[in-house]
């Protein structure tokens, strides 16, 4: 018995260890795997894009939003934005100016014409819904990848597709999110699937990307997103159309005191 | 009567036709159950670049009918007990965005059928803009706004105020400007020309908008320097979450010294040159923001002026899309207390409530207390957005204090509680 058990806690506390190392390596993996997805997805420079999303209710009513975006990555942080809003019309000519940030909360001033002088926005809570849809500001670009906790937890394979499967926690005390599962794509290293959890870890929303690439294919943006609300039955689909990316945008636009003379 | 209907039918039609050119083809829901895991590795589109057009032009505005009933009698005799408007307010931009090169136009008109005082047009924005890195010039008819208040502002001089409109929505005329500018990363510094001073035009005694306890000798009014342009400057800086400006304003004061006439029992608009210095600060915390102005006017005498404040945005509330804004900022302006203006002494506390979703609602509380004799006046609008290109409002201004004197500087604006509807188009 005694030799038995002799032998039994070493194993025992061998796999533990086992377990423990595979844990760290997983998150260390969790860690390459999101690098890759922000390598592949940034280096654009800078781009002209029109977004479009249309709200779609739960009664299949829908409801169309146009946005004019310029975007200017920055080497030492994230990127910067400059949203133009085209329709519907009681919001046109409304601007916004995002300023993502790699390792803190994002900086963003608003302008409306009604108030005909920028604002800036003190808000360290970034869910609520973008534009009145299922889209929350937190769930807006690439920049939160670098703002949330990431454990590889599984590989899967989903719809005829190899995926890693991350399990990521956002830092911000104000997310509705409890956590995120991100499906990888083992082939492409681009998201496939978002599936966020509300804050009683129930599922909340699921997000369908799609990418493709561009700048001689060195490079993937988003062309397509569609993000379902299984809890209200909303979907709002996003597109991406005409991509520019010899639009010269001079950076003093990107300041807040220019930024509302984009249109 | 039948011709304002007619034009207000014309005015209708305008906006619908501009409208049938839009709306994109709808995306299919139908395929989101099945995504296309596979992303399509299509070429680059070569065709995109080109997409960007050199000129673009573009229509918006939108057009009101506004109605209110003051329910109270009046402070004056004769006085209209409403007022109902038609307004329109167009706004054209055209622009050669890779040439640096934009041009503004933004006509306003209000049309009054029963306060004919309040009719009027004006010219908010007429002016082009020329950029070239961080350089800006603008040369037109502007409207420039200074400062971070949500309440009245101190700084904020360069534009006229539009005493035709209603005192609570801090309405002002366009203003003839040459401006260059240097936007950098961080800063900015801005140099004004204002040639062309506008005076106040005030509504007819017979309007509720009218707030003086005396009626106004426009035609007697004097300008110091009349035909001297205005100089300005002003300097932002921008550190963090540290937002700071510092301007500097020469020349006509938009706000006359009212002097009395004791033979005719009128107010004589005087308007003189002064030098006023501006310092406003913003900082930002999580969701407070906390923000001060100052400014120093030379005006005969040398006054010192504040105004500050905070303001919090509890964002998101209970997961429902409801933002709410609460702002208290105190102001105290010796100058204005020198000249019998209403408010130089105030604070202006607000709760503006905005339910996202598909289409806004917003509901605004606003409270000016005289901090002397602690006397509010009450606003109360609530906004609902539907159809996309509609709003409907609903408001109301009263004074809700004891009676006044009538050497206080509220002692007619107790008398003009309102009831206010109003039906705004987009386009």
């Amino acid at each position: 018995m005694n030799k038995m058990l002799a032998a039994l806690v070493p194993a025992v506390l061998l796999a533990a260890a086992a377990q423990a190392q595979s844990y760290e390596n997983s998150d260390a993996r969790a860690k390459e795997i999101i690098g890759h997805v922000l390598k592949n997805t940034t280096g654009y420079d800078h781009y002209a894009v029109d977004m479009q999303m249309q709200l779609i209710l739960e009664n299949g009513k829908s409801f169309q939003r146009q946005i004019r975006q310029y975007v200017v990555e920055q080497p030492d942080d994230f990127e910067r934005t400059v949203g133009v809003f085209k329709t519907p019309a009681d919001v046109k000519g409304s601007k916004i100016l995002m300023y993502a940030h790699a390792d803190r909360p994002d900086d963003q001033w608003l302008f409306l014409p009604a108030l005909n002088r920028p604002k800036r926005i003190a808000n360290e809570n970034k869910s609520g819904a973008f534009f009145g849809s299922e889209i929350a500001f937190e769930d807006l670009g690439n920049a939160k990848l670098k703002k949330m906790e990431h454990h590889l937890v599984r590989e899967e394979t989903y719809k005829g597709r190899n995926y890693y499967v991350l399990k990521s926690t956002p830092a911000s005390k104000y997310t509705s999110y409890s956590f995120i599962e991100i499906y990888i794509d083992k082939a492409t290293y681009l998201d496939g699937e978002v599936r966020y959890f509300d804050k009683k870890e129930k599922l909340y929303k699921v997000d369908v990307p799609q990418y493709r690439q561009f700048k001689k294919n060195t490079i993937w943006l988003p062309v397509r997103q569609d993000m379902k609300n299984v809890q209200n039955g909303r979907t709002t689909v996003t597109t991406w159309t005409n991509y520019d990316f010899t639009y010269q945008i001079d950076p003093s636009y990107l300041a807040p005191e220019k930024f509302m003379k984009m249109e | 009567m039948s011709r304002i209907l007619q034009l207000l039918a014309a005015c209708w039609l305008l906006p619908a036709g501009l409208l049938a050119q839009e709306a994109p083809a709808p995306l299919r829901a139908d395929s989101l159950g099945t995504p296309e895991t596979e992303p399509a590795a299509r070429p680059e589109q070569s065709a995109a670049a080109g997409r960007t057009r050199r000129l673009q032009s573009e229509w918006s505005g939108q057009i009101a009918l506004e109605g209110a009933w003051f329910y109270d009698a009046a402070y004056f005799p004769d006085q209209r007990d409403s007022y109902a408007s038609l307004v329109a307010q167009p706004k054209y931009i055209l622009t050669a965005a890779q040439a640096g090169l934009k041009l503004t136009v933004r006509p306003f008109v209000r049309l009054d059928a029963v306060d004919a005082s309040r009719t009027h047009a004006d010219v908010r924005e007429l002016y082009a803009s020329w950029s070239h890195h961080a350089w800006e010039v603008n040369a037109g008819v502007q409207s420039v706004a200074w400062g971070n208040m949500l309440g009245p502002s101190l700084v904020n001089i360069l534009n006229q105020t539009d005493e035709r409109e209603d005192f609570t929505k801090f309405e002002r005329l366009g203003q003839p400007l040459l401006d260059v500018a240097h936007v950098g990363e961080t800063s900015s510094l801005r140099l004004y020309v204002a040639p062309g001073f506008r005076p106040k035009a005030f509504p007819g005694v017979r309007s509720r908008l009218f707030y003086f306890p005396l009626p106004i000798a426009t035609d007697q009014q004097t300008i110091e320097h009349e035909n001297r342009p205005a100089l300005a400057a002003r300097y932002t800086q921008r550190a963090g979450n540290f937002d700071l400006a510092l301007s500097h304003f020469y020349g006509t004061n938009r706000a006359p010294v009212m002097h009395f006439d004791r033979q005719r029992f009128l107010l004589v608009p005087v308007y003189r040159t002064i030098h006023q210095t501006g310092l406003e600060t913003q900082w930002i915390r999580g969701n407070l923001t906390t923000k001060a102005e100052f400014t120093y006017r030379a005006d005969g005498k040398n006054y010192l002026s504040y105004n500050a404040g905070l303001e919090y945005l509890f964002a998101n509330l209970s997961g429902h899309n409801l933002d709410v804004l609460l702002a208290a900022e105190y102001l105290r302006d010796p100058w204005k207390k020198d000249n019998q203006y209403p408010f130089a002494d105030m604070f202006f506390t607000a709760a503006r409530l905005t339910l996202g979703g598909l289409h806004t609602s917003e509901l605004a509380i606003h409270l000016l207390t005289n901090r002397a004799s602690w006397t509010p006046l009450l606003n109360v609008e609530a906004k609902r957005h539907f159809a996309e290109h509609w709003q409907a409002t609903l408001g109301w201004t009263s004074y809700v204090g004891p009676a006044l004197v009538a050497t206080d500087a509220l002692s007619v604006i107790q008398y003009n509680s309102a009831v206010q509807l109003g039906l705004r188009r987009y386009w």
